[in-house]
Order: C-alpha cells, then sequence, then structure tokens
C-alpha cells in the first residue's frame, strides 16, 4: 500500500519538476501505457495474441478526430464518441476473429490490420493518408472551467486521471466472475467450456473492453499531437504494444504502464545518440528479456516477492 | 424408477471408423453404472458425444426427460450433466480454491455478465468451502493445482465437478495412474458422496475392475461401439461373452 501511494504520490507532482520535453514524454508514456494495457486485457488475461492491435489504435485516433474536426465535439464528448463507436467496432471484430485458434488467429489478425492499414491509406479525402491530417485541438470544457489543452501540465493531469481511472476499472473487472471466467480462458479454453462458460462470449467481453482501452489510447494520443495519420493503422504500432507489454510485464497490468515508461525513455536516450542503435538494441533486449525473464519486469519483480515470502 | 440419462441410437463415425454404433444406454436415478470395455471400445468417444464435445452423426440424448440433443457442451453442463477428465485437466498456475471456485461461480452469477460486481463471491466462497471439506482439499486450497499429488488431482477434478452442481457425473478413469493407496481413498471418498446424497448419479468409466465391482450398482460394456451387456454387476461379471471380450476371471484381459 504505502509503495502505491507513493507511487500515485510521484506522478502527481512529477511534471512540475520536468521541462516541457519531457512533459511531453511523460504524456506519451502514458498514452501507450494506456494502449498496451488494451492488448495486456486480450493477450496477457485471455491468452490470445491480437496481432491486429494497430486497428484499435488507428480507428481511436481517427474517431476522436473526426469528432472533433466534423462534428466539432469538445475533447470530452469525442472521447464518448471514441469509446461508443469502437466497442461496437470490437463486438464486430470479435465475432469474426473469435472463430479462428491457435496460428490461423494471429495470421488473420494482421491480415485485418494490414487491409484497414491500405484502406487508411487510399481514404486520402478523410484519413490524409501518409501526409495525415492537422487540427486544431479544442479548450478543454469541464463544465466549471476550461483549460488550454496545448499546456502540458493540463494535458497532463487529464490524461493521467483517464488512465487512473481506466486502470482501476479494468484492475476491477478482473476480480469479479466475469473477470475470473476470461483468466480460466486463457489457461484451458476447453476445460472452461465443459464448466459451463460459454467461452466465445467471455472471448468477446474480453475483446471489447480491450479494443475500448486500445481505441481510448489511440485517441489521447491523437489528441496529445493534434495530428493524425493512416500510419497510426501501420502494423508497427502491434509490435510496439507486443514489446511495450512484454518487456514490462504481461498479464500484470501495471506492466502495461511500465513497459512503455522504461522504454519511451531509454528510446529517447540512446536515439539522441544514435537512432539506429535504437533498433538494435531492442531487439537484443526483447531477446534477453524473453530468455531470461518472461514474465517481464513486473512479473519478474511479483516472483522475486512471492518466493521471498515464502521463505520468511 | 426414472431414468436421468438416456441415449437412444447414437451414432458416431469418424472417417469409415463406427466408433460409437446405436447404442441405447440408460442411467436409471440412484444409480451408479459401470461403463466398462476393451482399449478403444468408445467409452470416451461416448462421453463426449453425450457432453457434446462430438456432434452426433444420428441419435439422440436425453437428459431429466429434456431432449439436449441440440445443447453446446456448456449448456449441457449448466444443466447439471458433468464430467471429469482421463488425462488430469484441472488449470494447473491456479490455485486449488480458485479452481473450484471457478465452477462453483456459474450456479450463482448465472451467464456471467462484465457488469455484475464481486458481491455474489461471498455465497460462492461458502460453497466452495463446502466441497473443500467434502473432498479434504481445505490444506491445500492455496496450493497451486499444477504442484499437488496426482491422487489429489483426481480429488481436485472430482471437486471441480461437484462446483458445477452435478445431478449426473460422469467419471472418465478417475483412478488412472493412482497408487493402490490413493486408489482406495478415492473410492471411499466416491462412495461418501454417494451414500450422503451429493451425487446420486453416477457413470464410471474405468478399467480397474476392483474400483467398478466396488462401486458400481449395474455394469454396461462396450466393444467396437456397440453395447454387448448391460445388467447388475454381479450378472455382468459371470456372463460369459464378457468374459470372453473382456475380463478373464475377474481380471482385465489387455
Amino acid at each position: 500500500m504505502p509503495v502505491i501511494a507513493g507511487l500515485l504520490l510521484l506522478l502527481i507532482i512529477i511534471p512540475h519538476f520536468l521541462s516541457p520535453y519531457y512533459q511531453e514524454l511523460l504524456i506519451e508514456v502514458l498514452v501507450f501505457g494506456l494502449y498496451c494495457l488494451g492488448f495486456d486485457i486480450i493477450f496477457g488475461f485471455t491468452g490470445l495474441l491480437n496481432f491486429g492491435m494497430s486497428v484499435f489504435f488507428g480507428l481511436g485516433g481517427y474517431l476522436a478526430l473526426w469528432s472533433i474536426v466534423h462534428l466539432g465535439t469538445g475533447i470530452s464528448l469525442s472521447l464518448a464518441v471514441t469509446v461508443i463507436v469502437s466497442a461496437m467496432f470490437s463486438i464486430g471484430y470479435a465475432l469474426l476473429i473469435s472463430r479462428f485458434k491457435t496460428h490461423y488467429f494471429v495470421a488473420f489478425t494482421i491480415v485485418i490490420s494490414m487491409i484497414f492499414f491500405y484502406i487508411a491509406m487510399a481514404l486520402r479525402p478523410i484519413t490524409g493518408a501518409d501526409e495525415g491530417l492537422t487540427f486544431d485541438v479544442p479548450n478543454l470544457d469541464l463544465g466549471f472551467t476550461t483549460l488550454d489543452f496545448y499546456d502540458p501540465v493540463n494535458k497532463y493531469y487529464f490524461i493521467f486521471l483517464i488512465c487512473l481511472f481506466v486502470f482501476f476499472l479494468i484492475w476491477k473487472f478482473f476480480r469479479t466472475p466475469c473477470g475470473r471466467a476470461i483468466i480460466a480462458v486463457r489457461e484451458n479454453e476447453d476445460r472452461a467450456r465443459m464448466l459451463g462458460y460459454n467461452t466465445t462470449w467471455l472471448k468477446v467481453a474480453a475483446f471489447t473492453i480491450s479494443g475500448v482501452v486500445s481505441s481510448l489510447g489511440g485517441a489521447l494520443y491523437v489528441l496529445h499531437l493534434g495530428f493524425d495519420s493512416a500510419h497510426s493503422f501501420f502494423w508497427i504500432w502491434t509490435a510496439r504494444a507486443v514489446w511495450w507489454t512484454i518487456i514490462g510485464g504481461a498479464g500484470t497490468l501495471v506492466g502495461a504502464f511500465v513497459g512503455p515508461g522504461v522504454l519511451v525513455f531509454f528510446e529517447d536516450m540512446i536515439s539522441s545518440w544514435n537512432a539506429d542503435l535504437y533498433l538494435i538494441i531492442m531487439g537484443i533486449l526483447m531477446i534477453v528479456v524473453i530468455m531470461l525473464a518472461p514474465q517481464g519486469i513486473v512479473g519478474t519483480i511479483q516472483n522475486v516477492i512471492t518466493k521471498r515470502g515464502k521463505q520468511s | 424408477m426414472t431414468e436421468v440419462l438416456r441415449t437412444e441410437g447414437i451414432v458416431k463415425r469418424f472417417g469409415g471408423f463406427l466408433a460409437t454404433n446405436h447404442v441405447n444406454f440408460t442411467l436409471n436415478e440412484g444409480e451408479i453404472k459401470g461403463l466398462i470395455g476393451p482399449n478403444g471400445a468408445g467409452k470416451t468417444t461416448f462421453y463426449n458425444l453425450v457432453t457434446g464435445v462430438y456432434q452426433l452423426d444420428s441419435g439422440s440424448v436425453f437428459f431429466l426427460g429434456e431432449d439436449i440433443t441440440s445443447l453446446r457442451p456448456d449448456e449441457r453442463c449448466r444443466k447439471g450433466l458433468v464430467r471429469t477428465y482421463q488425462i488430469t485437466s484441472v488449470f494447473p498456475r491456479l490455485s486449488v480454491y480458485e479452481n473450484i471456485r471457478l465452477a462453483a461461480q456459474i450456479g450463482f452469477s448465472g451467464n456471467v455478465s462484465p457488469f455484475r460486481g464481486t458481491s455474489v463471491f461471498k455465497q460462492v466462497s461458502e460453497k466452495v468451502f463446502q466441497i473443500l471439506e467434502l473432498t479434504e482439499l481445505t490444506d491445500l486450497k492455496d496450493q497451486v493445482a499444477g504442484e499437488i499429488s496426482q491422487g489429489d488431482q483426481r480429488l481436485l477434478e472430482v471437486a471441480i465437478a461437484l462446483g458445477s452442481n452435478p445431478k449426473v457425473l460422469l467419471l472418465d478413469e478417475p483412478t488412472a495412474g493412482l497408487s493402490a493407496k490413493e486408489t482406495g481413498t478415492f473410492v471411499d471418498k466416491i462412495r461418501q458422496l454417494f451414500d450422503g446424497g451429493i451425487v446420486r448419479n453416477i457413470v464410471l468409466v474405468e478399467h480397474d475392475m476392483e474400483v467398478v465391482t466396488g462401486l458400481a450398482h449395474t455394469i454396461c460394456v462396450l466393444n467396437y461401439g456397440e453395447i454387448i451387456k448391460d445388467g447388475p454387476t454381479e450378472e455382468v461379471c459371470s456372463d460369459a461373452k464378457v468374459q470372453e471380450v473382456y475380463l478373464v476371471g475377474g481380471k482385465v484381459n489387455t
């Protein structure tokens, strides 16, 4: 408990000690963390390696952008639009995809994400294709006051609160009967079915929650940049979700934020020195983590703590 | 006597192989029925057909008077038609307690909704503790299921099945791989559960004839996917045809 309280306090006061550059970087960590949280729900908790995460990242971003540009909504309403539309989209995606298993499942999700990328590239008038679209991010209307969303500190607190809220909801969810049942599907789907669970339905539920959370991450990223392009549908975003989550610790929830937290700053450090070196080091790091600590950073720390607890 | 489980002329082919050939099987209320037969006789296939894992080629399955032929496996389980597995199939990385809770919570939270909170866990937990008592697994409740002994895992299989409120329990070689001592404990446990009215209707697939004759009131013998004999235990064991295909002097002929 004191650790969690201390960490929260640190996250609350930290923007005041950082330069605007690092404030922006910290915002990216939160946004990517939310996106990875969605991936962790489907990969770490449901056991499905969904290689179509970029679809949700891209879609979330464009939903927020379209809603602001074409419907003239504010920031909060654009996020509500993102949640509702991405939930409906995720249900359709899940119904289509849940009939596939193992390698076919993975291959099919990659194909879907590539299809979405090429569609986004082709729809230049509404997506801006690879040059993308820039838009004016409206002020954040909170009812009692309006805040300038271009101010990184305001932006940070708004996104931090959303992340905290979503994280709490998901953490709570995996303690409910439905959440536990989804974990049972990860452990042994056939057995879960023979216990009386409609596992298809549970997977659809997991996909929907995952899709909404990841889309929200994509939407916040676009609001943060004031820009979106068809590249947000590119598979590289799926790859990022995978390595950030695995290095952070899949199936731990916290790991989804720790992964980007470590790697975004790491990338920034290395890139300012030599940009090409980053990918080489990333590759080596990925191999080392998978071979030596497949539980990721958070999972490994948890294991050490449980072992200590057993010994004493 | 009322029938709790009945199959009517069920047929299953795998390519050209007739795995189940017009089987008419009946389980009456308050009965433990042994289902025996040589390897490949179609016992496990029969379970998979009854529980809905495999689709029937023809025939029907009736459970408590209702035609369940078109129901999915999870729907059949929720109605109380529950099986255990020949190869131990618990959730190996979850705790013993969690294994049973996953089975037990369905009875309370119905078709699990993502909007339902944890309030139901209080009732579920009471039930899990009852089952832990019944199966004498209370001391192991916090252990990881994959790390407990083979005998305890077999008991856990039964405990999980009990969590699903079984009206009919289908046991698939529950004592396979157990030592003589563990087998004895297991048989006593099943008899206790039956006598205590926890599960009143049991089908038992088993190779160990001592276990079968010790528990079953009636025995049904399968050979090449067909029932060749069905009747009271003593009668079946002394039947000449059964002895020819399966038993030699009460021992398994393999």
